[in-house]
């Protein structure tokens, strides 16, 4: 009995040791031996971690295996998981083992962890074609050699787009049409339209109060309450500093005039029980449950934010109550630039391919196979006659079922696969006459249009949500540091400006709220000031300046820098 | 007679204050149930209610629009399956293993006789207070060639201080004559272990194995380190870790304004509700089997020398 016990015990721990030696597989990639040994054609499989959140695709994904039958290879993407993407990065360097593509970060490049693509390029005409030269010349890291392949922002002959997807003050129907379709330029003039309206209808039909604007403030959303000054101010989106055309000096929005004004008024209306008493304590989903219910009147957020809010709206009938984009002001009689369609010239970031990648040349002819007019179509619009039907004018449209399917998490796990995160078109389908994507193909969106919303757009001469904002293009050769938050957002904390980069950040999300809330606006922003002053912006600044005149040095080939 | 009478009182007097008190315990044991069944009862209404109708909020004890959908929607992935597989597995085969030799070792330090059990006691209690971090800990392990494998679930974690402690401390209060009368009798320490502790430890084995099996069921950062792209060593803990922070973000910029291809959906709070019922039912269907060794409690301090 004894013997046996002690037996079985022994056995136990010796299984426990072989196992733990054993158990390793040292090559993650042995799948991805490129020798043919089998008669059918072997499909190349690639790992992919993108330091984002996202959601992971089924195994034997329909469009994933098509698209593996025709080019040979497939990728296997991961996100972002209980991690913040620094950690996440940092557990890769520090492991030294990576997947074979990742998404560009100053980090890896300091580890040594990416291949150099330079040499590469010229064999793969789709990835070579994808920027021009100005662009690619933009991406050398101080080394001389390009590392990434940015995926977003190439617009393929012009842009379609139909929903501004950006930042604006998005505004329902309902007041608009309750005030016989106004003009709505200027900041006051918005709030007192909201002020009117919920003095009329404080209720909703179900009892439940109105809410007249909403303020989403919470952790990275906080964009929301922060950045509007820049817009107001008649900018486009730098996102983190206002650029000046002329000068190319840089400048902090969040000290102008314009801001002081901003914060102000949002105080002021505040006090008056406008604005939602309780935004500074409201996380993102209960951000998104009070938008869903229809009661928010008015809010400055990105449209892609709250899409699937407007989807519940939609779902329980309220359709007076979706929204439309507002180009506020601050002042009358100003161009506003809420849209912008540019194609960046100087550009930052992208896809990488590791050092770990065994078969560079295999990723390479993938992403370069992913940019095939064929493929590309079945990344965005999926497979012909299952996602999408092509009437007889070669118009590529959907039934209502597939509409649903498109946006059924489910459905496309298990069918669609996009590659989101690698190097994809906006603007036009290859075939030059469909969009790229189902929701900018012009006779798609009108079918999805609501009467509410048809009546409004009509009503100020518009026939896209994009017609509700005015027009800009930026040329990329005029501008080329725009947007400057590819480079902000790239900023770490070893630099004085990413530093102060940082501080800046707590500092508004502590500050701004409290100056909103205050019962003494002027103590309350000053003491703010004083707390953001104390993170020394200028540091900031002086690295956004420098980065303004390399941009205009690498593609202007001009170096603009005041004389000493 | 006038003593009985002050007895009586008494007695009533103390009967009053007992109602009292238990009625003071009572009431705040109730608004502690309340406070903590609550959650659990709003994520089972929510995981049972219309996804896009969740989004407006507002669901309490009974789910508004009925519905299977959320449930469906995570079972439907393969992933899962091979999840729960390996969640089983590394529970059963952790529990098994960290629990025997986290009793062996209790059981040597925790004889008189050995006169390294006191050192030896503190070397493993300094690992409850100090240790060398993640990344350090990661390398190590992948070192010793334990990434990718099934093992690092088990093994790095093989013995925890704390639960050392608790058995040891246990064995400690067993009287040390039973110990002696076995030896008289000609018992070597295997058999004292096995025939005599083991035997009278099973009240704190059931309470430690608990503590081992939820921490393993409910481990998915050890996954996500070491098997992030291994597909078939993925667990459960982990598969809806994922589903839980698949958020829509075009890419992640306050500042994106185009839409990155087709854009993702945001996991709906109905579906992460669905999905975390179906990850703690199992462990919460254990607790009932074990309960009853938990009226011995645990005790750690008043060691004996």
């Amino acid at each position: 009995m004894k013997k046996r016990f002690i037996a079985v015990l022994m056995c136990v721990m010796l299984v426990t040791a072989l196992f733990a030696g054993c158990g390793k597989n040292d090559d993650k990639n042995s799948k991805n031996s490129t020798e043919t040994g089998g008669a059918a054609k072997e499909i190349k499989e690639f790992t992919a971690f993108f330091d984002r959140q996202g959601t992971e695709l089924n195994k034997n994904n329909v469009v994933q295996d098509l698209i593996a039958e025709k080019i040979g290879a497939k990728c296997k993407e991961t996100w972002l998981t209980g991690q913040t993407a620094e950690e996440a990065v940092g557990m890769l360097i520090a492991s030294g083992e990576y997947p074979d593509f990742i998404n560009y970060t100053q980090q890896l490049y300091d580890a040594g962890a990416l291949v150099a693509l330079d040499d590469y390029l010229d064999k793969y005409p789709n990835i070579k074609n994808f920027w021009n030269e100005i662009q690619w010349n933009s991406l050398r890291q101080p080394d001389g050699h390009i590392y990434s392949i940015p995926q977003f922002g190439k617009i393929n002959e012009k842009l379609m787009d139909t929903q501004n997807n950006g930042e604006a003050f998005w505004i329902q129907t309902r007041v608009l049409k309750w005030a016989n379709y106004p003009k709505i330029e200027t900041l006051d003039e918005l709030f007192k339209l909201l002020g009117d309206y919920y003095a009329a209808n404080p209720t909703m039909a179900d009892g439940s109060s109105v809410i007249p604007f909403e303020i989403l403030a919470y952790d990275w959303y906080y964009f929301c309450l922060e950045n509007p000054p820049q817009f107001l101010d008649g900018h486009p989106n730098n996102g983190s500093v206002i650029v000046d055309p002329s000068t190319f000096e840089v400048i902090d929005y969040n000290t102008t005039p314009t801001a002081k004004r901003y914060f102000q008024k949002l105080n002021e209306e505040y006090k008056k029980g406008i604005i939602d008493q309780e935004f500074m304590t409201m996380n993102h989903d209960q951000f998104l449950e009070k938008v869903s219910s229809g009661r928010v009147l008015c809010m400055v957020e990105q449209h892609w934010d709250f899409n699937t809010a407007e989807e519940a709206i939609k779902t329980q009938k309220l359709n007076d109550c979706t929204y439309v984009p507002l180009g506020i002001t601050i002042d009358p009689g100003m161009q506003e630039q809420y849209y912008a369609a540019n194609e960046a010239m100087a550009l930052t970031g992208g896809l990488s391919i590791t050092t770990s990648c065994k078969d560079v040349e295999g990723a390479l002819q993938f992403v370069n196979d992913l940019l095939d007019p064929e493929i590309v179509t079945l990344r965005s619009w999926g497979i012909e006659g299952t996602d999408y039907l092509v009437g007889d004018d070669g118009l590529y449209y959907r039934t209502q079922e597939m509409r649903d399917n498109a946006v059924n998490a489910d459905y496309k796990a298990s069918n669609l696969s996009a590659y989101g995160y690698f190097p994809n078109f906006s603007g036009m389908n290859p075939d030059g006459k469909n969009a790229m994507t189902p929701d900018t193909q012009p006779s798609e969106f009108f079918e999805g249009l609501s009467a509410e919303v048809q009546e409004c757009l009509t009503a100020y001469g518009a026939k896209t949500y994009v017609e509700m904002l005015d027009y800009n293009k930026i040329d990329g050769m005029e501008q080329p540091w725009y947007p400057m938050w590819s480079f902000s957002n790239n900023l770490t904390t070893e630099t004085p400006g990413g530093l102060a980069w940082t501080k800046m950040g707590d500092t508004k999300q502590e500050y701004l709220p409290q100056v909103v809330i205050a019962g003494d606006f002027d103590e309350s922003w000053n003491k703010y000031m004083d707390a953001y002053n104390a993170c020394k912006p200028e540091d900031f600044l002086k690295e956004m300046q420098e980065e303004v005149y390399n941009r205009i040095e690498k593609v202007q080939g001009k170096d603009v820098r005041p004389a000493k | 007679m006038g003593a009985s009478k002050v007895m009586y009182q008494k007695k009533k007097r103390f009967q009053i204050k007992n109602l009292i008190y238990t009625g003071i315990i009572g009431l705040i044991l109730t608004i502690f149930v309340i406070v903590t069944i609550y959650p659990i009862i709003n994520t089972l209404a929510i995981s049972f209610n219309d996804a896009i109708d969740s989004l407006r909020g507002g669901i309490h004890l009974l789910p508004r629009k009925w519905t299977l959908e959320n449930y469906k929607t995570v079972l439907h992935k393969e992933s899962m399956v091979t999840g729960l597989y390996i969640s089983v597995l590394r529970t059963v085969v952790g529990t098994v293993l960290q629990l025997s030799v986290t009793a062996l070792i209790a059981f040597v330090i925790s004889r008189k006789n050995f006169i390294f059990a006191k050192p030896i006691s503190v070397l493993y209690v300094m690992t409850m207070y100090i240790n060398g971090g993640l990344i350090p800990g990661f390398l190590l392990n992948k070192s010793l060639g334990f990434t990718n494998s099934f093992w690092v679930y088990i093994i790095p974690g093989m013995v925890s201080a704390f639960n050392l402690l608790v058995i040891r401390t246990y064995m400690n209060g067993l009287p040390d004559s039973l110990e002696e009368s076995a030896m008289m009798d000609g018992a070597g320490y295997f058999t004292i272990f096995r025939k005599i502790i083991v035997p009278l430890c099973m009240p704190v084995f059931a309470t430690v194995a608990l503590f081992i099996a939820v921490g393993q069921w409910n481990a998915w950062f050890d996954v996500m380190l070491y098997n992030r792209m291994n597909e078939n060593l993925t667990t459960l803990q982990y598969e809806l870790m994922k589903l839980l922070s698949s958020v829509s973000q075009l890419s992640g910029d306050a500042n994106t304004s185009r839409v990155a291809g087709t854009s993702t959906q945001v996991t709906t709070t109905s579906v992460r509700a669905a999905a975390t019922i179906l990850t703690c039912l199992p462990i919460v269907a254990l607790y009932p089997f074990l309960q009853r060794y938990f009226v011995t409690g645990l005790t750690i301090g008043g060691v004996k020398e």
